[in-house]
């Protein structure tokens, strides 16, 4: 197949895609041009979206901010995980030796 | 004489030549290393164009180069080239072409460009070297080569302690993989007296799995697991890749993956006719399922633009070895290799090149984004997107690539490999499918840190020099042919790769 994949339970075609997309924006486009004329002038909507759109610099979440709460919820999780990126040597070595002893001893009894 | 023949070495011995040049093109302008070193990457590309077009016209049997007498068994070298190979020779031809040209700019500031573009060039010598040998000593030669250019690198921007310390850690690390390399190369030398890859197999295969062989596989499982960046072998990975100056991180990935070459050829070229049970099959899928999650909820903390996309790389890389990982475990059972093997195989080979292609981008946007801000901390970026207009739809093009959003490369590949391994086991696929969710969560949050939000006064945060762009724009035009046409790729080099895989190598002449 020259656009798509058989995955051998359906297939993908990214072409396919594109063009349904394109008649989504198309019917969109028709049904936005049946629109009252006025309506944005009235009432500022419509307006296109922009990233960057007026917002006061203090409303504005930095990245650490972002999930704050997953990560509060995973926090069980995240504290011995992140406890063992030291960034030690010492420690990534034990981690080297102690997989590396780990995959040796399935092979043996494989 | 005919050229053609020895394409295989001048991939190789071209730019390694061309390495020790660039010094001395430093003499004569700040400039020329520049210039040189991408003069060579793009010959090299179009020598391993020309390479890869004999390889497919000869179906699974490879190229065989050597290099030295036939009729010596040790000291020679021997290049075994088939369409896996040749797979890899690609990805880093088209990646380390785009970062040549990406950092004209971007290294333009630092003192020492003709290092810069020596270690650039050696990077390639070592990766093109793994994927190309026959060899189990010049792997491990190649395998060092790469290993110590890329620390040279890390460690390039000396006015930052940070790298120094981030090189140290990834010497430590490579030092110690490189003895273990070697330790198993020594447990074939000393019983079957040769050092060619596909000698070793007939070796391996002929008598019983014995205990000095399943030593060297789990040492070498070991090593390129590390290479490839695996967790618990992770560690050293998100500093070095965050400390890598501009677009080397890109270069890293790829370097990165040639781990991932030689895991793959160990289980299937070396070890296939002993790996009977699924044992070594689920070592990979456990190292793999390991570093996919851990990979992405570690990305979802960071607030390191860098970091954050290293443990990306982490996460990406467990979803190639989960998919070849269920090829491995099912290696002895022909019926499920026919029903879903072959294909999560495949999953897992399509993803190593767009992940080259759209984690390299990634890197080159979060470069692109140091270099105008000069901060790594997502804290302290915001409406990028005001002024770097190219830079921010680099990124988004990578970001929904790397999330497995229709109609980009990522979900391609990423399909392939849930319905072939739902097929082997439907928790594993849906942990993959979960941990697409979370990085796109993640993407989401660079996105909305980085790039959306109130301009920021403060920063001249004007788009990037055009050599940047033009870098960015080759990883960019390659995700978008993937894109759309992924079945022309799969037809054309992902099906190939996987028959080589399977089918083996035959042994070089002269042994």
């Amino acid at each position: 197949m020259f656009f798509g994949i058989d995955t051998g339970s359906g297939v993908w075609n990214a072409v396919m895609l594109l063009l349904f997309l394109a008649i989504a924006i198309l019917i969109a486009f028709l049904l936005r041009s049946m629109g009252i004329r006025g309506h944005r002038k009235r009432v500022h909507a419509g307006e296109p979206f922009y990233f960057g759109n007026e917002v006061p610099e203090s409303a504005y979440i930095k990245a650490s901010n972002v999930y704050w709460g997953f990560i509060k919820a995973m926090e069980k999780y995240y504290k011995p995980v992140m406890a063992e990126h030291t960034g030690n040597v010492n420690d990534y070595m034990a981690w080297l030796v102690l997989t590396m002893a780990g995959i040796l001893l399935v092979i043996f009894f494989m | 004489m005919n050229f053609t023949e020895h394409i295989p070495i001048l991939v190789i011995a071209l730019p390694l030549f061309a390495a020790f040049l660039t010094p001395l093109m430093g003499k004569i302008s700040r400039k020329a290393p520049r210039y040189f070193a991408t003069a060579v990457f793009v010959i090299v590309a179009f020598l391993v164009v020309l390479l890869a077009n004999m390889v497919y016209s000869r179906g699974t049997e490879p190229i065989i180069y050597t290099l030295g007498s036939q009729n010596d068994t040790i000291f020679r070298i021997v290049l075994e080239i088939d369409a896996f190979s040749i797979f890899m020779a690609l990805i880093m031809a088209i990646v380390s072409l785009a970062v040549s040209i990406y950092s004209w700019a971007f290294v333009d500031k630092y003192s020492g460009q003709d290092k810069f573009y020596t270690l650039l060039l050696l990077v390639a010598v070592g990766s093109y070297g793994m994927v190309l040998t026959g060899d189990m000593f010049n792997l491990f030669v190649f395998f060092e080569i790469s290993s110590i250019a890329l620390c040279g690198l890390v460690a390039f921007r000396t006015e930052r302690g940070e790298s120094f310390e981030a090189a140290f850690k990834y010497m430590a690390y490579s030092t110690i993989s490189g003895l273990l390399l070697l330790f198993a190369v020594g447990i074939f030398y000393s019983q079957y007296g040769v050092l060619n890859i596909a000698k070793i197999a007939e070796g391996v295969g002929s008598g019983p799995f014995n205990e000095l062989n399943k030593i060297a596989l789990g040492l070498l499982v070991t090593v390129f697991a590390l290479k490839a960046g695996s967790v618990p072998f992770h560690m050293t990975t998100p500093d070095a890749y965050s400390e890598a100056p501009g677009g080397v991180a890109a270069l890293y990935v790829a370097a990165s993956q040639a781990g991932l070459y030689a895991l793959f050829r160990t289980c299937f070229t070396i070890y296939r006719p002993v790996i009977t049970t699924e044992t070594i099959g689920w070592v990979v899928i456990i190292l793999g399922v390991l570093s996919m999650f851990v990979g992405v909820t570690m990305a979802l903390v960071q607030k390191d633009i860098k970091r954050l996309m290293a443990y990306h790389a982490i996460s990406q890389t467990g979803y190639m070895l989960l998919g070849v990982g269920v090829g491995i475990a099912v290696l002895g059972n022909p019926a499920a290799l026919d029903a879903y093997g072959k294909m999560a195989m495949e999953g897992g080979i399509f993803h190593i090149i767009n992940h080259a292609m759209y984690k390299g981008l990634l890197f080159l946007t979060a470069a692109a984004i140091f270099y105008r801000v000069g901060t790594r901390n997502l804290n302290e970026m915001r409406g990028l997107a005001h002024t770097m207009k190219f830079t921010t739809i680099f990124f988004m093009i990578g970001a929904l690539s790397i999330a497995g959003i229709p109609p980009m490369n990522g979900f391609s590949s990423k399909l392939m490999i849930y319905e072939s391994v739902y097929q082997f086991s439907p928790i594993l696929s849906a942990i993959a499918m979960l941990v697409s969710v979370l990085t796109l969560a993640s993407f989401v949050k660079v996105f909305y840190s980085a790039f959306m939000g109130p301009k920021n006064e403060k920063v001249d945060a004007k788009e990037v020099p055009m050599s940047m762009l033009v870098g960015m724009a080759i990883l960019t035009g390659v995700i978008i042919v993937f894109s759309l046409f992924p079945g022309l790729v799969v037809d054309t080099i992902i099906k190939p790769a996987v028959e080589a895989l399977l089918h083996g190598w035959p042994i070089a002449g002269g042994m």
